[in-house]
């Protein structure tokens, strides 16, 4: 996939999320409250999710306790690279919405 | 009180099954094991739990579908039960709303695999139909002396193979028939992609 192309809102709030070491069920329970309850990842996207970005490096698994079965996970300096070329797509997305709707509104 | 219902759902119809477990759920009828074609009930709090589905990538009993259970267990979820690569998920309905999946891309991978094992499935059926339809045409028209025993011998063991042949014909056409419903979904997640996530 090209650097260029967007991430998903379930990997961005993800990456977000792991600027702290969390496990599953903080990740999730983190991305609810983030957008206000707007976003509720389901188990199974959140796994698929996890995997891929591990996969390319763009987090890891903490190395825990070894009775411990919740991994947790941080993120990567190859993930926020990711976030911040996301971000300044992002930007460039909301600067022009607001240009445009602004001068049709006003 | 336990119950024991058997019931048919095709692999097209998990949604249904879904559907008609929560159904069972919301009467205080908790699915607590499956088998072939067979559901166990335990007579519980109505509405306490929602079950879902899914077809997991590997047996249930691979490393990789142990982790992927294990970590669904940390999330409140609970294996109720199994058969083949599907398994019965259910987690207590004070937890919200429960789905497995919550975006459009990991729906459709899913339903993706369904229709991935329903194309096996029939492509397994579909050879076993040549196979049998092979034998029986070496019985009708190639005289082999080992099977030079006797015209009625060789007569009926063609129309033996010929049945199966018939059989697994119908059972590699069943599948595509049944995961049309499957298939019909599929397209219309992979329309909604063109234009959100």
């Amino acid at each position: 996939m090209p650097e260029s192309s967007a991430l998903t809102e379930a990997v961005y709030y993800i990456l977000l999320s792991l600027y702290e070491p969390m496990h599953g069920y903080g990740i999730m329970q983190n991305v609810a409250h983030l957008s206000g309850d707007r976003l509720s990842l389901a188990a199974g996207t959140l796994y698929g999710a996890l995997n891929t970005l591990l996969e390319r490096g763009w987090i890891e698994a903490l190395p825990g306790e070894k009775n411990s079965r919740k991994k947790e996970y941080v993120i990567t300096a190859a993930g926020k690279t990711a976030l911040q070329n996301e971000y300044l797509r992002l930007q460039e997305l909301l600067g022009n919405g607001a240009k445009i709707m602004r001068r049709e509104n006003s | 009180m336990k119950h024991i219902v058997r019931k048919f759902f095709s692999i097209g119809a998990f949604e249904e099954e879904e559907q008609w477990l929560n159904q069972m759920a919301a009467k205080g009828m908790i699915l607590t094991g499956v088998g072939f074609c067979k559901y166990f009930f335990e007579e519980g709090t109505p509405g306490e739990y929602v079950y879902r589905l899914e077809l997991l990538k590997n047996w249930p009993s691979h490393t990789e579908s142990i982790a992927y259970i294990s970590f669904l267990e940390d999330m409140g979820i609970e294996q109720v039960g199994s058969h083949l690569r599907w398994v019965y998920f259910r987690r207590k309905s004070t937890e919200g709303a429960f789905d497995i999946f919550s975006d459009i891309d990991s729906r459709i991978s899913h339903y993706q695999r369904i229709t991935r094992f329903s194309f096996v499935m029939s492509a397994m059926m579909a050879i076993l139909a040549v196979v049998f339809f092979g034998e029986a045409g070496n019985f009708i028209f190639n005289h082999n002396p080992w099977i030079q025993s006797g015209f009625h011998d060789s007569f009926g063991y063609s129309i033996i193979f010929l049945a199966y042949g018939v059989m697994f014909t119908l059972f590699a056409a069943l599948f595509p028939f049944v995961t049309r419903p499957i298939r019909a979904s599929l397209r219309a997640l992979l329309r909604e992609r063109q234009i959100r996530e």
